[in-house]
């Protein structure tokens, strides 16, 4: 279980910068790897729809 | 990465659910937004229009014949 009196826990959450760093950082690839998703879908769209033509 | 420490005081058990869940939502009124709004992704989940395309001329080569015999009883 988890040191709860661990100096580097940062409160509220409780979690220590590392971690709260590390979970940002998967946050921010997810983001990038739908951002490209949602490009090529656009990219489809302007190209076999009228939209935009 | 300015936001990295977010997570010290955003609880990521409520504050990924809520984020994921906001994108997920959008993603469902931007959509909804553009079926109500346009006719092409209607006409696209319809279907069929390459078949129509392919069939309408040739009902254009027989149009002309029938209505000149459907016109001339008329007089």
């Amino acid at each position: 279980m988890a040191d709860l009196n661990d100096p580097n826990r940062v409160w509220p959450t409780g979690l220590t910068l590392a971690e709260s760093e590390e979970l940002h950082k998967h946050l921010i690839d997810g983001s990038r790897v739908f951002g490209a998703i949602a490009v090529f879908a656009h990219l489809l769209a302007y190209i076999y729809s009228p939209w935009l033509h | 990465m300015n936001q990295k420490e977010i997570w010290c005081v955003v609880n990521p058990s409520v504050g990924l659910p809520l984020f994921l869940g906001a994108v997920a939502a959008t993603s469902l009124i931007v959509h909804g937004a553009v079926l109500a709004n346009t006719d092409w992704i209607a006409a696209y989940w319809q279907g069929g229009k390459s078949e129509k395309v392919a069939m309408a001329p040739a009902n254009a080569a027989e149009m002309p014949a029938t209505l000149v015999a459907n016109a001339s009883p008329a007089k």
